[in-house]
């Protein structure tokens, strides 16, 4: 069983200054990167790709990194910005068919079906979000990062997390309730 | 909205917390490409040991983001200026990589005793704005600490430890915005107290509206307590207090939930997702919280993984916390069957 003290937290100006093993990050934190891009709305089709994006810039930054905040919220803020990037892509390729969020649920093998069906009504309301507000919904409501952890992955202040998590779980209530009866 | 709907939005994103998740060879096949397209040995020891700073990459790998350029602001332009703060922490982490090439050539042109004039004279003003600030706060701090509402009495060091009952029985979804008042609530502090009762209400979406405003009320009765000053400071909710106390609280309902993660990879026997919800669990959880349960989950996925010395190990610890354990049962089958002893 692992320490609490993760030695993947250890920065530089920490009292640990031990480098970090990068495998030991990717073992325990490529689902966490994995759940996080596919719920920003990275398409299946692009998803292993995104992840090793993701892997490839955090090994880059790692000696970069300072340990000021937590592991997780750095993967995620790494996430955001890749996602960004796709989806400015995605939209200025004429060629390629923007990523449908439906298409790559069904038929997803991973997902059980209650859980597939729920994924495919909140990837529809995800989709509705801007990026901001997608990023806050994932990380405080699906991957359940505190608001201090959302603050720092998204750069706002923690009181606007507060704020907008408490409206964002108002609005994806509403939506919900009128979107129910759908198959 | 009825409190049906709302809990029914609430299970939907818990139902989506259990489904949305990777098989254990896309971690493999992923680490592998990663190798592949680092370079051979880049994640070998020897790199790591010097800090990973791998200097070649493969040309062909596609542009990771730069977010010094790529990143627009993502403060809202909704948001009132008081309310937007800096990008810290990860974002800073995640994107001010400066580029060494870039700086020196756009410095290139200046003299060496200008560009070192400038160095010191930015590390001045740095130093001392992070002085006033750094001041500021402590003084702050004395303030709130030597106020009579701040001394806490009674308080069980267990329910310091782990949040208590009443914060864990926060239901699935709320957990974000609605944890941490309830977590750090003082017990002789009624208002907040009356934020964190209202915060569940809002969390059950029975009177939402009715909870914000008893929120509300909450908030500016704890004001004064916890500020004598006025405007933008003495608005803010007093969220920005509790969210370091916060950060660090993990309560019984998001260990349950992982330890389902596990289990859930378990019965599909993937061992190696088990066991890395099961590393996520123990980094972040509290030792003791469901210590039984972990063990015993973890002796199943190290079996699993046919690493039965492992199992055995985690067995021994299983047999050390509670030789008593209930869910000996459990391991019943498994690698490590012959070793649990029958009473």
């Amino acid at each position: 069983m692992q320490s609490e003290s993760s030695p993947a937290l250890a920065g530089p100006g920490s009292a640990s200054s031990a480098p970090l093993p990068f495998r030991e990050l990717y073992e325990n934190y490529f689902a966490f990167t994995w759940r996080s891009l596919r719920y920003l709305g990275v398409p299946e089709a692009q998803l292993d790709d995104a992840v090793q994006d993701l892997w490839i810039a955090a090994h880059r930054r790692l000696p970069d990194f300072q340990g000021r905040s937590d592991i997780k919220t750095w993967l995620f803020g790494i996430a955001i910005n890749l996602q960004r990037n796709l989806h400015r892509r995605a939209r200025r390729a004429v060629s390629v068919p923007l990523p449908s969020v439906l298409e790559s649920s069904v038929g997803d093998p991973l997902l059980e079906r209650e859980g597939q069906e729920a994924w495919v009504l909140v990837q529809k309301f995800v989709a509705s979000l801007d990026d901001v507000r997608r990023a806050i919904f994932v990380a405080s409501l699906l991957e359940g990062l505190s608001p201090a952890e959302t603050a720092e992955a998204t750069g706002l202040d923690v009181p606007t997390i507060y704020h907008r998590v408490r409206s964002l779980r108002q609005s994806f209530r509403q939506w919900a309730a009128a979107h129910r009866d759908e198959p | 909205m009825s409190e049906e709907e709302a809990l029914w939005a609430d299970e939907l994103l818990a139902r989506v917390r259990g489904a949305v998740e990777p098989h254990s060879e896309d971690a493999a096949r992923n680490l592998s490409r990663i190798e592949a397209r680092l370079g051979a040995g880049a994640l070998e020891p020897s790199s790591e040991a010097e800090g990973g700073a791998i200097s070649t990459h493969d040309a062909s790998e596609p542009p990771v983001p730069t977010p010094s350029a790529t990143r627009p602001s993502m403060a809202d332009p909704g948001e009132p200026a008081s309310r937007q703060g800096p990008a810290l922490g990860a974002l800073a982490n995640a994107g001010a990589r400066i580029d060494a090439s870039s700086v020196s050539t756009r410095w290139g042109g200046l003299a060496s005793p200008l560009r070192f004039g400038l160095v010191l004279a930015f590390g001045l003003v740095t130093g001392v704005v992070g002085y006033l600030i750094g001041r500021t706060e402590t003084q702050h701090e004395a303030r709130e600490n030597t106020h009579p509402s701040r001394v806490t009495s009674g308080v069980d060091p267990a329910s310091e430890r782990i949040p208590s009952a009443s914060a864990s029985s926060v239901s699935a979804s709320s957990a974000s915005s609605s944890r941490a008042p309830a977590a750090t609530a003082q017990p002789d502090d009624s208002a907040a107290r009356t934020l964190a009762d209202t915060s569940r209400e809002s969390s059950s979406g029975s009177s939402s509206s009715s909870a914000i405003g008893k929120a509300r009320v909450a908030r500016r009765a704890k004001r004064p307590a916890s500020s004598s000053g006025s405007g933008a400071a003495a608005a803010m909710p007093a969220a920005p207090a509790a969210s370091t106390a916060e950060s660090d609280a993990f309560d019984l309902r998001e260990a349950l939930e992982l330890l389902r993660r596990a289990e859930a990879a378990l019965r599909r026997a993937d061992g190696l997702q088990a066991r890395m919800w099961l590393d996520d669990l123990d980094r972040r959880a509290p030792a003791q919280l469901l210590l039984e349960e972990r063990l015993v989950t973890r002796t199943l996925a190290e079996c699993t993984l046919g690493d039965v010395a492992a199992a055995r190990q985690t067995l021994r610890q299983l047999e050390q916390a509670n030789p008593e354990s209930i869910y000996r049962a459990r391991l019943e089958g498994s690698c490590v069957a012959g070793l649990v002893p029958h009473r």
